[in-house]
């Protein structure tokens, strides 16, 4: 049983002395003076955060697809990439949506995991490119050279899997926090710190978090692509798959979830870190973050992979399937960026001229 | 690349042909104004031209799932701030300055 407690300084560690005179705790060190309350408050918040954060995730449990499901689709393997993708049965493939090699060979379907469910195309071949161009309109240094000598190798619709992770978040973050105050008189400029101790204990919920299941996908690329309306989700059936590939996926959940983890416990700090306001300094001091109902889901999700050679270099372009969102990285027109620098270069200059002479002259 | 060079060859010739009105003024006020009118424009041209290069490349990483938060789910069961000591620092003002 505790018959003692020894105090800590929270500005220095001393050891504090109950000082009668000033009914508080004193620190010999540092001098300041802390009372019987604000001691008590601050042990009962060191407690709750001492936890470690625990990221649990429910285990997966798989589906296969059944023989007459299986029956309706083909295997298709890019020699170049080691691409493994499933097609509809009749579909007619020749270049690989993920390198743009124009060799893939038909094979067997070789099984994988049934999805728990697909967002179908709803942006067609038609549509995919006018977005594209509308995206190179807003590409502000692109050389004109690229609308007219470019050759477009290959646009690929195709179902990237991707693991889907939900969680309910409970999170419990420390931080210290400074306020300043500043002001003068005839002699000394005066610059006063309040330190404080900030506690956040709270919960936030998640839904659908993807994270790419295909190593052959660029990862930036899906992530760019994002978001998705997972209002317009379906229970996956084999006729979506007509007239796209279906990418297998070769990423497990294991491996996935420490990008669904990051990505948690940025935006939940993000979120907690909301509350701090008021502080001219604040920085986190310790942070425990715990899962609850957590779920994951195996999905197809629809992108169209654009793939175009432009003097010599290949550039790749991911769009969104359902919504249509255009990324990628477009060539730089060096002479186009050098003209706007010189632009915006001579119009500042003539401003800040103006405000300098104004300035000297009546200054 | 020409056109920077020859904008910055401008510029160094602009500022050599302050020197005199400064050595002849001798106030540092015109020569940091000097500096600011060049500088400056400068500074914001290359920040504005950097910015239009960042829209060249629209893939990027997602660090975050802020558009993945579950509507009204967020909330805060404790809060707490615990106000712990104050330091104090005064430095002596400069007679020159003093009013």
């Amino acid at each position: 049983m505790d018959t003692i407690r020894d105090y800590k300084c929270p500005s220095c560690n001393a050891p504090l002395a109950f000082d009668g005179g000033r009914e508080s705790l004193h620190c010999a060190s540092c001098g300041n003076d802390f009372s019987l309350e604000t001691m008590t408050l601050l042990e009962e918040a060191d407690k709750g955060p001492n936890e470690q954060s625990a990221y649990d995730w429910e285990n997966y449990e798989p589906r296969a697809f059944s023989a007459e499901e299986a029956a309706q689709l083909a295997g298709y393997t890019c020699p170049s990439c080691a691409a493994e993708i499933t097609g509809d049965e009749s579909m007619g493939a020749s270049v690989c949506p993920y390198c743009g090699n124009t060799t893939i060979i038909k094979g067997q379907f070789a099984g994988s995991l049934m999805p728990d469910y697909v967002i179908p195309f709803s942006v067609d071949k038609k549509s995919a490119m006018q977005r594209f161009e509308e995206a190179c309109a807003r590409a502000p240094f692109l050389p004109d050279e690229f609308k007219n000598r470019r050759k477009i190798e290959e646009m690929t619709g195709v179902y990237v899997p991707f693991w889907m992770f939900d969680c309910d978040c409970n999170a419990s973050i420390t931080y210290r926090a400074e306020r300043v105050h500043m002001w003068s008189d005839a002699s000394y400029n005066y610059v006063k710190t309040d330190h404080f101790k900030l506690l956040r204990r709270g919960g936030i919920g998640f839904a659908n978090i993807p994270v790419d299941g295909s190593g052959k996908a660029d990862n930036t690329y899906m992530e760019a692509v994002e978001q998705y309306d997972y209002s317009a989700a379906m229970d996956f059936n084999t006729a979506y798959l007509s007239g796209f590939f279906a990418d297998k996926y070769d990423v497990s959940m294991e491996e996935s979830k420490a990008r669904a983890n990051e990505r948690i416990q940025n935006s939940t700090e993000a979120a907690f870190a909301g509350t701090t306001d008021g502080y001219a300094a604040v920085r986190p001091e310790h942070t425990s973050i715990r899962f609850s109902d957590s779920k994951v889901r195996y999905a197809l999700l629809p992108v169209w992979m654009l793939h175009i050679r432009y003097k010599d270099a290949v550039y790749n372009y991911a769009i969104n399937g359902q919504t249509g969102k255009t990324v990628g990285e477009y060539p730089i027109c060096k002479k186009k960026q050098n003209l706007f620098f010189a632009k915006v270069y001579g119009i500042s200059l003539a401003i800040a001229a103006v405000v300098g002479a104004l300035y000297l002259y009546w200054g | 690349m020409k056109t920077i060079k020859r904008i910055l060859f401008l510029l160094l010739l602009l500022l050599s042909a302050s020197f005199p009105v400064m050595a002849a003024d001798g106030t540092k006020t015109t020569l940091y104004t000097i500096a600011a009118v060049l500088l400056v424009p400068l500074a914001a041209a290359f920040w504005i031209t950097a910015a239009k290069v960042r829209q060249m490349k629209t893939a990027r990483p997602d660090h975050y799932a802020s558009n993945y938060i579950k509507d009204g789910s967020f909330h805060l069961d404790v809060s707490q701030d615990i106000y712990l000591f104050s330091t104090m620092r005064k430095t002596p003002r400069p007679k020159a300055n003093r009013k």
